[in-house]
């Protein structure tokens, strides 16, 4: 099967005389799967996704997705991918239905068409008579709710998501994680990172964890526990990234509570 | 979203231009809808002015301009040389251009979300650029009209249709040189701060502006009455150095020929060389550092000052209104924003005596007797002027950046929501009123001599007793709990209340207290006295 995304040897450091966040990954991803992109805080996660979006191109090393490099061709990939970020970042003062109809533009879609579609969508997801109220008004479900549409709108091939349920109530999460089903069932990839183990754990069909910037594991949950006593991803995790010292932190930081004596 | 922007109809049969270029037109468009869209509806700095609440963002700074821009279009009616006339009108463009380029405008130039929202879509660097380019032409060249419209109206009348191609030239150079410089500038500032850092070092640009606005107000009016002013133009090697000399040379060129032709070859040149300099060495740069914005450098670890400590624990009829006085001052520390009400407005405290001093200085024709006349005078009493700004700035701790925040009053175990109140009003004094009055006072003595001393004392209590009074005055919510909305965040009628007031106290003063030790003594125990128990039975009317 032909790969959808396709990293070589991927390295990336902010300064020139700095640290490498990212120290040499290697990744091979293939439509239909979803992908569990996990990791503790500064592990590179965010970094590896703002270079598949073009959003950095001062990496080393070769990105390639579907089929083409993106530093050679930098724009037309972006048709076929989908991206919602970690920060709630949105023109405030539009509406709902402008900021969709300003997304639509820049993909070309036809104005008509966009509207029933992103009409019918906030029908959906329960916030109908929001989409014509200011975005500085929405609830931060409703915000994450209208950043999932517009990374949806165009149809794309490929989905980034980057924590994309925070926020939204339970029951929308259900209604999200089929949609995620439904999706990769139709052959979408979904790149999706969280710190929410329970999900990704459920979710994913292939879990990539990433510690100090390099890819620690790969593979499905299965695969992942087999060789571990160990049942859930929680656990996993904490064994692959190092830390085993939680119940220690925890009875410490309950002692300086209560003015108890501290050992660490 | 409305699209009929006068700018877009411009650019729209610009299409064929851009045919062979990387830029893809119609995005483009979309683009600078979007940019324009928000300009529309960015909520103002909040001010006073009582214009704002019809006008939004961008329309009512050209107004404001514009306003100010007739006042320095009167110079062009005034007998004397075009070159100083120009050199003048090219500082005051030169000054509000980069100011607003460097508050306003810099969330065109820095817009994080553009990256994450227009970059991940299949827009090319080349179209969003141009998008920007366009929207920062189109600002500068507003913001040029509005502040020369009067100057190219009476310029013209005065020196007839030729004026109007200097005026053209300078538009484009003059335009060049405010967005280099401010690149420029913006490059510097963020080589040395990062992130919360440069939003306080712009908040400092931002606060420094609308001072320095109202200064020019007060002071442009007043230009005019130099009836008998007298300036010869010498022309000095480092004139040379003065960017608004090279835009006046240029004016005098155009308009009247002659030896100024350095400063016309300097007033094009530079702009063009900046240019250069800029894209070759500076925007590359620029790019980079833009990357640091998002990171967040740690505040440092900052102790307390003991002598702070102490006054406050002083000062604090118990703990928990002390715990309120340093929360206070935290927040008029920190809050951007509400920095950005309160000090210009605190400025008028300062601004204020002196333009009443400046009035009697006036009719006593020369400066030297004028001072002289002020010896011994009884022209510290414009204190009281201050003491009316001051009284009523208080009003603004109401208002906060994060106003939801005052969730907290409620949460916390707190019996007596007045002391939050007192406690506030209390580090308002110290941090903002009493530092002002004793500046002032000084400076009063200076002026004055000593024999004023009893008398500033008197009114430096008075400020106390006054703040007793608001306190006492209810209508007042609790601190830092109420959004801002732009225009009318304070209540005239009260100032009128205080202004009969402090009529009153000035009255007081200057008939019976005048400088006698004796009365002054009395008076200052008095104001002591009264305001000690003012503050202590201070009550909150919307509070039960």
């Amino acid at each position: 099967m032909e790969s959808v995304i396709e990293i070589k040897d991927l390295k990336m450091r902010y300064d020139t005389a700095g640290d490498y966040v990212l120290k040499g990954i290697d990744l091979n991803i293939f439509p239909g799967q979803i992908i569990g992109y996990i990791g503790p805080n500064g592990a590179g996660k965010s970094t590896t996704v703002k270079i598949m979006l073009g959003m950095i191109d001062t990496y080393e090393g070769a990105v390639k997705i579907l089929g083409k490099d993106i530093k050679e061709e930098s724009v037309a990939y972006k048709r076929h991918i989908g991206y919602v970020p970690e920060v709630a970042t949105l023109y405030d003062s539009l509406s709902g239905a402008e900021y969709l109809q300003f997304i639509g533009e820049l993909y070309q879609m036809d104005p008509e068409t966009l509207t029933q579609k992103a009409e019918a969508l906030f029908d959906l997801f329960g916030i109908k008579t929001a989409y014509y109220n200011r975005i500085s008004s929405y609830s931060k479900g409703m915000k994450q709710k209208l950043l999932i549409i517009s990374s949806l709108i165009h149809n794309p091939d490929i989905l980034f998501f980057d924590e994309p349920i925070s926020g939204l109530d339970a029951n929308s999460v259900m209604v999200f994680k089929e949609i995620l089903r439904k999706l990769a069932e139709k052959g979408k990839t979904i790149f999706y990172s969280s710190h929410i183990m329970e999900v990704v754990e459920k979710i994913s069909d292939r879990i990539i964890v990433l510690n100090d910037g390099v890819v620690v594991a790969d593979g499905n949950f299965e695969t992942l526990s087999q060789n571990r006593k160990d049942h859930s991803l929680q656990e996993i995790f904490n064994q692959l990234t190092g830390f085993d010292t939680h119940a220690q932190i925890a009875e410490s930081f309950v002692r300086t509570l209560m003015d108890e004596e501290v050992t660490v | 979203m409305k699209s009929n922007f006068l700018l877009l109809k411009i650019i729209k049969p610009m299409k064929p231009f851009f045919r062979k270029s990387a830029v893809d037109f119609d995005q483009m468009v979309h683009i600078l809808n979007l940019k324009l869209t928000l300009d529309d509806r960015k909520t103002n700095l909040p001010n006073e002015g009582g214009n704002s609440k019809k006008l939004t963002g961008f329309k009512s700074n050209l107004l404001m301009l514009a306003f100010l821009g007739f006042f320095m279009g009167m110079i062009m009616t005034m007998p004397f040389d075009l070159f100083l006339k120009m050199a003048i009108i090219a500082s005051m463009d030169l000054f509000f251009m980069v100011m607003y380029m460097v508050t306003d405008f810099s969330n065109v130039l820095l817009d994080l979300r553009d990256k994450q929202i227009i970059m991940t879509r299949p827009v090319n660097s080349e179209t969003l650029n141009t998008a920007k380019i366009i929207h920062i032409i189109y600002y500068m060249i507003a913001m040029f009209f509005s502040l020369n419209a009067a100057a190219i109206v009476f310029g013209v009348g005065a020196y007839g249709i030729r004026i109007l191609g200097a005026f053209l030239v300078m538009m484009v150079t003059l335009s060049l040189l405010v967005v280099f410089a401010t690149t420029i500038l913006y490059t510097v500032l963020l080589a040395f701060f990062s992130g919360e850092k440069l939003k306080d070092v712009l908040n400092v640009f931002q606060i420094a502006v609308t001072i320095f606005t109202i200064v020019i107000y007060q002071v442009l009016a007043r230009v005019f009455e130099f009836t008998a002013l007298e300036v010869t133009v010498s022309v000095d090697w480092w004139t040379y150095l003065l960017a608004p000399a090279w835009f006046a040379g240029l004016f005098k060129v155009i308009v009247e020929g002659g030896n100024y032709g350095w400063f016309a070859v300097l007033a094009l040149i530079v702009p063009f060389g900046l240019g250069a300099l800029l894209k070759s060495f500076i925007l590359p740069k620029f790019e980079f550092y833009l990357g640091k914005l998002q990171i967040e450098e740690g505040l440092r670890a900052q102790r307390r000052s003991k002598f702070k400590t102490r006054l406050y624990g002083l000062l604090a009829f118990n703990q928990t209104e002390r715990a309120f006085m340093w929360f206070a001052d935290s927040n008029l520390k920190r809050d951007r924003k509400l920095k950005r009400m309160i000090y210009p407005n605190q400025a008028m405290a300062m601004i204020f005596p002196l333009i009443m001093m400046y009035s009697v200085l006036e009719t006593s024709g020369s400066l030297t007797e004028g001072l002289a006349g002020l010896k011994g005078s009884f022209q510290y009493m414009t204190l009281y002027l201050s003491t009316l700004f001051l009284t009523t700035n208080f009003e603004l701790v109401q208002f906060s950046e994060t106003h939801e925040a005052a969730f907290i009053y409620d949460s916390f175990p707190i019996d007596n929501k007045n002391l939050i109140l007192t406690g506030a009003s209390k580090a308002y004094l110290i941090k903002y009123e009493l530092p002002i009055m004793a500046v002032m006072g000084f400076l009063m003595l200076v002026l004055m001599g000593w024999p004023a001393l009893p008398g500033v004392i008197v009114i430096e209590a008075a400020a106390l007793f006054l703040m007793g009074i608001k306190l006492n005055m209810g209508k007042m919510n609790l601190p830092f709990s109420k959004e801002m909305v732009p225009g009318g965040n304070k209540k005239i009628g009260e100032t009128f209340v205080f202004m009969a007031i402090i009529g009153g106290l000035w009255a007081i003063h200057y008939f019976l207290i005048q400088n006698q030790i004796v009365w002054s003594v009395l008076a200052t125990c008095a104001y002591l006295v009264l305001g000690f128990f003012l503050f202590r039975k201070a009550r909150l009317v919307n509070v039960q």
